[in-house]
């Protein structure tokens, strides 16, 4: 489904990625690690294209299509779908008219017939219950004023109405008390199926408490230094990064 | 008697003459020739000018301009409902070439409170009050055009608010500009009197067919008593070729309030002044303005808040949203007299340049007698929001519709605070037309679903 190889990128004059390569199969999560500034927040944003960063080498493909070669809006078109790790304020745009603009687009693209704002609304309202966002949030300007927990729960809020088939989940767990987590976690958890995959970009390993994810890896200054499944998540959380670290860079130790 | 730059008012002058004696009081003959004198004495302003520093008026100096005649040009019926920015739901006054159409318009009756009628007629009927308040025109400290429309105008409206009258709907003048040959001049003439305790919303629609040159010259003074409140919207909707020059006026006396929406859609040349003079304490004065500009677009704000005694708060709110080669100026001033204690005063300047060849130039003034006030300004000149252009093209909308999308999140804050819902939704129509794509407008603003 979505294979990266070898993933080089920049941003200005810093290499961030330096061969990231991860295949991640339909109904799978993965977990991505690793201690700030190894380079977690940029391949999610490599993923979704922004124009900041610069692919300088590698390849990303999603279900045999080249994701590198796409405008951002047509990766969304194309299911896929970035939760930011900050959620951009927009005073004068409302959350629904925003979403709806986005849901209509997305259904074009796909062929599907666009959705009035009633049945949107009924739509909305659905999955705003199951993410546990106050329905009076929908009709304020996008995130405008949102708290923390309020603007991640809108990230979710809006995965759940776009329902996207890959979703990469950036440090959505940072800002957010034990009740929010619980409530973020069960929304993305009540999207799993055997058609959708995840990738959960986190720094801790409380949200995998929540979302348990199938593999876990780890990046370290542009490349994943290992790889193992959900245990290796535990074993990060008593030991910390070092020893992994000192691990790939001694490999014959 | 004559400036140096004399040949640029000739051609004003030969109008003035060529229209000869017409059948006014004595009053107003003398006042218009008093004002002839004053604009050629001073002229058309020059580069050096300070207050013209950043707009030049060198293509409307080279040209040459003709009143038209009092009989108003025809514009069809059927038309006319296309080219109103909003159904008006009250009283319609409609100017073409600066002459009244009575076919078109639809003013009060007698004895309701609120007297519309064209200012020729109520200078012919004498109205109570209208000699004072015409000549009340040269004490705003406006410029040379302010005087030129003084010597040259012919009609426009004279508006009378009754004591206590609240009037519900808005009075929308439409002033159509035509002028297929390209030398057409006008210099409509408003004046508006709001006695004690009136409420009055006042639509001025300038409205220009077609690209050829002309100019326009309006000049709207207010005068509004204790406890009054009038809220005016000014929309700006010239041809391509237009030079738009006006001057509003407004005086305020005790615990009265005034707000100005001014939005500025089209024109070639254009440049509005405002002087809002706060003369009586507890005063509201709200002055707000959207300039949406591309092409090679001009359009120059110039306003100044006199706060002439205590406990007087003045809001100013002047955004810019410019593409292409537009040229946007703000200039601002606000005078805070040694009598004006507990002044609240607040400006601020926002500009959107969505090219790198847009120009914005923000001139803020502030000049502060009185000790105990609150004046605050700020400007910003900025490009679009990439964050925000990143945020939307990842859930699926595409470049172009973004971008709509956050043009029209800079603006709403102006075009919400438009309380008539039918102007509102003409106004967000047209802001959606002269933005580039297509994006549905309806619903955008937060609340208007």
């Amino acid at each position: 489904m979505l294979e990266i190889k070898e993933l080089q990128a920049k941003v200005e004059d810093t290499q961030i990625l330096k061969g990231v390569s991860l295949q991640v199969n339909p109904g799978e999560v993965h977990a991505v690690m690793g201690p700030n500034g190894s380079g977690k927040s940029t391949l999610g944003k490599v993923i979704a294209g922004h124009e900041d960063y610069l692919v300088t080498g590698g390849s990303v493909s999603y279900n045999g299509k080249d994701l590198l070669e796409m405008e951002p809006e047509d990766r969304a078109c194309e299911g896929v779908f970035l939760a930011f790790q900050y959620p951009v304020e927009i005073p004068g745009v409302g959350n629904n008219y925003f979403l709806r603009t986005a849901l209509n687009s997305v259904r074009k693209y796909r062929g599907e017939e666009e959705l009035d704002a009633f049945d949107f609304l009924e739509l909305a309202r659905e999955k705003a219950d199951l993410v546990e966002l106050d329905r009076s949030l929908l009709d304020r300007p996008v995130n405008e004023g949102f708290s923390g927990g309020e603007k991640k729960r809108n990230e979710v809020f809006q995965m759940a109405v776009l329902e996207p088939t890959l979703a990469v989940l950036d440090e959505t767990d940072s800002g957010l008390d034990i009740d929010a987590l619980k409530a973020v976690a069960d929304g993305v958890n009540s999207m799993r199926s055997p058609d959708r995959c995840f990738i959960v970009i986190t720094h801790y390993q409380r949200l995998l408490e929540y979302i348990v994810p199938d593999y876990v890896h780890v990046l370290h200054d542009g490349r994943i230094i290992k790889s193992g499944g959900k245990e290796l998540a535990l074993e990060l959380e008593e030991k910390g990064y070092t020893w992994i670290e000192e691990e790939a860079a001694n490999p014959a130790s | 008697m004559t400036a140096p730059n004399a040949a640029d008012t000739q051609t004003f002058l030969d109008a003035y003459e060529e229209r000869g004696k017409v059948d006014v009081p004595g009053w107003l003959a003398s006042h218009q020739e008093e004002s002839m004198k004053l604009f050629r004495s001073a002229g058309l302003p020059l580069p050096g000018n300070e207050e013209w520093k950043y707009t030049n008026l060198a293509g409307l100096r080279k040209r040459e301009f003709a009143l038209a005649g009092a009989q108003p040009h025809q514009i069809a019926s059927a038309d006319l409902s296309e080219l109103l920015i909003c159904d008006p739901d009250g009283f319609l006054a409609v100017f073409v070439n600066g002459a009244f159409s009575e076919e078109h318009s639809r003013l009060p009756e007698a004895g309701s409170g609120l007297t519309v009628e064209p200012l020729s007629a109520a200078i012919e009927n004498g109205s109570p009050g209208i000699e004072e308040l015409v000549a009340s025109g040269k004490t705003f400290g406006f410029e040379s055009f302010a005087d030129l429309n003084s010597a040259l105008f012919h009609s426009g409206a004279w508006i009378h608010a009754a004591k206590g009258a609240e009037i519900k709907e808005p009075l929308y003048l439409l002033h159509i500009s035509d002028s297929p040959d390209g030398s057409l001049m006008t210099h409509p003439r408003n004046v508006v009197c709001l006695e004690e305790g009136a409420r009055l919303s006042l639509i001025e629609d300038y409205l220009g067919l077609g690209d050829s040159p002309y100019l326009s010259n309006p000049f709207t003074h207010f005068q509004i008593a204790d406890n009054a409140g009038a809220v005016h919207y000014r929309l700006v909707r010239e041809g391509a070729g237009s030079f738009h020059i006006s001057n509003l006026g407004v005086r305020q006396a005790n615990h009265s309030s005034f707000a100005s929406h001014s939005f500025c859609f089209s024109g070639g040349v254009v440049r509005n002044d405002v002087a809002a003079f706060l003369e009586g304490e507890g005063v509201e004065c709200t002055l707000n303005g959207l300039t949406v500009g591309r092409g090679e677009e001009h359009v120059d704000n110039h306003t100044r808040i006199i706060h002439s005694k205590p406990n007087c708060n003045s809001w100013e709110m002047y955004k810019a949203v410019l593409a292409e080669k537009a040229h946007g100026v703000f200039n601002g001033k606000i005078y805070v007299a040694q009598d004006a204690q507990k002044t609240d005063a607040k400006q601020s300047n926002q500009a959107l340049l969505l090219s790198d060849t847009a120009v914005m130039d923000s001139k803020p003034e502030l000049e502060i007698y009185a000790d105990d006030v609150k004046c605050t300004h700020g400007a910003t000149v900025g490009q679009l929001n990439e964050d925000g252009l990143f945020y939307f093209r990842s859930r699926g909308i595409d470049k172009e519709a973004a971008r709509v999308l956050l043009v029209y999140a800079f603006a709403s804050d102006l075009v919400s605070g438009i309380e008539h819902p039918g102007l509102r939704a003409g106004v967000e129509a047209l802001l959606f037309e002269k933005l580039p794509g297509d994006c549905e407008p309806a619903g955008v603003t937060v609340g208007a679903t």
